[in-house]
């Protein structure tokens, strides 16, 4: 007998809202909503939003129904539909040069600094995702990351390129290091603890002056050149960047489904329990500190590659919380929620300041808090769900007999959310 | 150093040597000894709070002992760090189960293999031919456990949400799938009704023979303990006060004091 | 010497307002086990609510009372509407909403009363000019904070110690599931405890506005010496928050002058090391509970 997961409407009841909300973008242009005082303005960014993700959805159910076909025809199937998807998203951002200018607010240069966001967050999604290791610190690595390349290029005339293999390891090293502290920090405490490393970069970098250049920073315009390619810098350093984000994503997909992410989850559920199947706690707590380290370190000096200048006031706290902000609306514990992570944190604020200089952050944390509220587990997770609803034939209610006592549980548990059902086992003693 | 026991001619798998093991003032454990003959089923009772779990905890390493010895063959225990226990050959079940709440059933299996298995991070992360062939070789393993323990319909499922029960023999199929040498079951029988408790008893003698394992048993369920273990050792208030056969156990004064409460 | 006692004076006053801060976040900490992110940027928020009702003409007297009226009020509402929903689920999913709710109070912030720092008076009836006593001065308004944070300790202290609400109170805090039992609203005292932390934020806040500007960004430094004072102190411990937040503020001010690598510009990397110090070496702080796990 094969589980079918039933699409939980209790738990979704958001949907509709949002598909309503949706409507309200059509109108918004002809009915003059931004005309609203104070929140017209957000009307427009916000119905675009929740558009955007209904037709998505509604796409991923119409698309689950048409491919059911070949869908039913096994497991085989399902896998090499999975590929094809993977196939596609792939040759979108490889087909990018050629229809980037159709899209409103993108560019190359924006489109390659999302690709480094979502380096950064599947670095995150293993730690926070599937390791459970709340980090709000990842910008410091991003700047380390960042300061390899601008001090290798002031003191040494380092050829950039070395600083992409240089700033991984040392972000890497530094990650897993500072996995050790953490080793004695839980849930909040972590996050407090990571935290104040993201608060120490600005700092820290204006201390060094000698090396960072301090509040100035370190500006490399124009000298960062490639000997092969001479015009059209941008699209190079677009295609470098998404290579690398390519072998970020095949990397972590690899751990993910291998011993690495299977114990790292056993941990974000079970400490004692992982322990107590043989898994190293510890080390692999500081390896998932170390890899996320390296992936926002190599991020970081891409970053800094692309910008072509590098100074303190870049890796503000708040650069550190973008990331996690990021991480979460993506899906956090998913690898595929990077991608929408990384597009969010580049296009979302860009699109939005032009309202006003602090509406990107606020329409974020409305964003936050909502999807807290509506999709714990992100976009990614959202969409997933959809997916399995649509395959289980849009069936609203609990499959009918056979199986039904297990199912109703579990769409009970899955509302809310409960560690472990322990059922008190002392009455039968 | 291993050692023989001597009431038993078999082998000891495991033996405790004065454990004591305290929290703050309280003694949990006062001066424990007892040998696990190999190839055996040991009962480990006593009224609440006699201190079965905190033994079955100390042997696991997830506490620490203040004085005492145990030896698995020729390691001391104590000198290891928890994760180091399983690669031993000792797997465990929780009394009050200690699932993956998020992963499917036959992931939780999957990482009771852990101690097992050996891919390193950088092989993974590069999927190296080895590691493949690594977790097709464990996902067999893993197939043989559901298949034996009956949890096939519910291997897809994720762990939080099933029946107790059922969870009770994810529990088991995780600690089994190691192909440990000696298994500590915790409570097994916590929570299950009267026909799921003797279909325990059954399968733990069947899992015995078929997996060729030493099992140390730590029941509340009395009629379960004397029906399948081959001795018996019973704590009370931290200290050993009988061991024996169950019959022997069964007649001993000093365990019908701990269990009526007479005074003495 | 001389130095050392002005140091010492001005890290004291500092401290008081870390601790009252601190004293925030362990109210909310001790009774629910979250660390409220959003604490600082509340009370920075309270601060220009203060500032808008005395840029209106009202006198201080009467503005920090009604803007802690209103942070009171919002702290419960806050609880009530974005916390509940999310109290029983997983951490990450908490710390998120709090680091929204930090977001959106500083964007909001910076939105309606852009980046420009704004004057801040002192309090009227306190003197802006020093006493002199032998070599060193003593700024008045320094003893007003150090007053205001007594007479808060004292009034928190009859509040949860003396009456029957701070009983509810601690009972929610410490039981929440018994208190349900013996008929304890326990919902409502978690709201309650979440609209006196907003309130002593927000005097945080008010107090420590006229000695740094008050711009969007203040309270995020403030915050981040409370969060190591809570540390020190022990999260789960009001007196010692307090007492962590005037040795904080103590280890900053002698730290900054007699370190000379730390100087002004890394102070907050003196945190830091007392935040990672206090964890490895204490990790339930100076007046904090150990708590033994039970497998």
């Amino acid at each position: 007998m094969e589980f079918v997961r039933s699409f939980d409407y209790r738990r979704n009841w958001f949907f509709p809202l949002f598909v309503v909300a949706g409507l309200v973008w059509l109108l918004a242009e002809p009915a003059k909503l931004d005309a609203i005082p104070a929140v017209g303005d957000l009307i427009g960014p916000f119905a675009g939003m929740a558009a955007l993700l209904s037709l998505v959805a509604i796409g991923t159910v119409i698309a689950a129904y048409l491919l059911r076909p070949v869908l039913d025809r096994g497991p085989q199937a399902e896998r090499a539909l999975r590929w094809v998807g993977y196939g596609l998203i792939i040759a979108f951002f490889a087909c990018m040069p050629l229809y980037v200018e159709a899209i409103p607010h993108a560019s190359m240069l924006k489109m390659t600094v999302a690709i480094q966001f979502m380096i950064v967050i599947v670095g995150l999604n293993l730690l926070t995702g599937f390791g459970g290791q709340i980090s709000l610190g990842q910008g410091a690595f991003f700047a380390i990351g960042g300061y390899t390349l601008a001090i290798g290029f002031r003191e040494w005339d380092m050829p950039w390129g070395w600083s992409l293999l240089i700033a991984p390891l040392i972000a890497g090293v530094l990650g897993f290091l500072i996995g050790i502290p953490a080793l004695r920090f839980k849930g909040p405490y972590l996050a407090l603890a990571t935290l104040s490393l993201a608060v120490t970069v600005t700092p820290l970098a204006k201390k060094f002056e000698e090396f960072t250049g301090g509040v100035q920073g370190v500006a490399m315009f124009g000298k960062l050149s490639v000997p092969f390619w001479q015009d059209n810098l941008d699209r190079f350093f677009y295609y470098m960047t998404a290579l690398l984000a390519l072998l970020v994503f095949v990397l972590a997909a690899n751990l993910r489904r291998g011993r690495f992410g299977r114990a790292l989850i056993a941990i974000r559920d079970n400490e004692t329990a992982a322990s107590a199947m043989g898994v190293n706690v510890a080390l692999y707590k500081m390896t998932a500190f170390g890899i996320a380290g390296a992936f926002a370190g190599l991020a970081g000096a891409l970053n800094g590659v692309v910008i072509q200048f590098v100074s303190p006031d870049q890796y503000s706290p708040l650069l550190s919380i973008r990331f996690l902000v990021g991480a979460v609306i993506g899906g956090v514990a998913t690898i595929n929620g990077a991608i929408i992570g990384g597009l969010f944190q580049q296009f979302v604020p860009d699109v939005t300041v032009s309202i006003n200089k602090s509406a990107p952050d606020a329409i974020q944390a409305i964003i936050l808090i909502v999807v807290m509220y509506t999709m714990r587990h992100g976009v990614a997770g959202f969409l997933q769900e959809t997916w399995r609803y649509a395959r289980s034939g849009l069936r609203l209610r609990k499959p009918g007999a056979g199986g039904t006592a297990v199912v109703e549980t579990v769409v009970v548990v899955e509302r809310e959310e409960v560690v472990i059902v322990r059922q008190d086992g002392g009455g039968a003693a | 150093m291993g050692r023989l026991t001597s009431s038993n001619s078999s082998q000891a798998i495991l033996s405790a040597r004065d454990i004591t093991l305290r929290f703050g003032g309280l003694v949990a454990l006062d001066s424990v000894s007892f040998d696990v003959p190999a190839g055996k089923i040991l009962g480990l009772i006593g009224p609440n709070g006699a201190g079965k779990t905190t033994m079955f905890n100390a042997i696991t390493r997830l506490y620490r002992p203040q004085a005492g010895e145990i030896w698995f063959g020729q390691t001391n225990l104590l000198r290891l760090a928890p994760h180091e226990v399983p690669r031993l050959g000792i797997s465990r079940t929780f009394q009050n189960l200690a699932l993956f709440a998020s992963m499917t059933v036959r992931d939780n299996i999957r990482v009771g293999l852990h101690a097992r298995t050996k891919a390193d991070v950088f092989s993974q992360a590069l999927r190296l031919p080895w590691v493949g062939r690594e977790e097709r070789r464990a996902e067999q393993t893993v197939d043989e456990v559901i298949d034996y323990l009956g949890l096939r319909a519910v291997e897809r499922h994720p762990a939080a949400g099933l029946p107790f029960g059922t969870l009770k023999r994810v529990e088991l199929a995780r600690a089994l799938v190691a192909r440990p040498k000696l298994l500590l079951l915790d409570e097994p029988a916590g929570g299950l009704n009267h026909e799921e408790v003797s279909a325990l008893g059954a399968l733990i003698r069947d899992i015995r023979e078929r997996f060729d394992v030493t099992i140390l048993l730590v029941e509340h369920h009395m009629g379960l303990v004397m029906s399948i273990s081959d001795r018996v050792v019973v704590l009370d208030f931290g200290k050993k006060i009988a061991e024996g056969t169950p019959d022997e156990v069964r007649r001993n004064p000093e365990v019908i004091r701990a269990y009526l409460g007479v005074e003495a | 010497m001389t130095e050392f006692i002005q140091l010492v004076l001005a890290g004291t006053a500092n401290g008081c307002i870390y601790g009252l801060l601190a004293l925030a976040l362990v109210l909310i900490y001790r009774s629910t086990h979250i660390i409220n992110f959003g604490q600082g940027e509340m009370a920075m928020f309270s601060t220009y609510i203060c500032w808008s009702f005395l840029n209106a003409g009202m006198g201080y007297w009467v503005a920090v009372p009604l803007t802690l009226i209103l942070a009171f009020a919002a702290g419960i509402a806050v609880q009530r509407v974005l916390i509940r929903p999310v109290q029983n689920a997983p951490e990450l999913t908490i710390v998120i909403v709090t680091l929204g709710l930090y977001l959106f109070f500083n964007s909001l912030a910076l939105w309606i009363y852009s980046g420009v720092p704004k004057p801040f008076p002192l309090p009227t009836g306190i003197r802006q000019a020093s006493w002199q006593v032998g070599d060193i001065f003593i700024i008045p308004y320094h003893l007003f904070i150090f007053a205001v944070l007594i007479t808060l300790m004292a009034v928190l202290y009859v509040l949860f110690q003396r009456t029957k609400l701070g009983l509810g109170l601690r009972a929610a805090a410490a039981q929440p599931a018994s208190s349900r039992l013996v008929g304890i609203n326990v919902n409502w005292m978690l709201a309650l405890g979440w609209g006196i932390a907003a309130a002593a934020g927000a005097l945080a806040g008010m107090l420590s506005a006229p000695v740094v500007q008050l711009e969007p960004n203040f309270m995020a430094t403030i915050l981040i010496f409370s969060f190591a004072s809570a540390t020190l102190g022990g999260f789960d411990s009001p007196p010692g928050a307090v007492v962590g937040g005037i040795a904080i503020g103590n280890i900053v001010a002698l730290g900054g002058r007699y370190i000379e690598f730390i100087g002004t510009q890394l102070d907050i990397v003196l945190a830091l090391v007392v935040i990672v110090a206090v964890l490895l070496i204490r990790p339930a702080g100076l007046f904090g509970r150990q708590v033994v796990q039970r497998v």
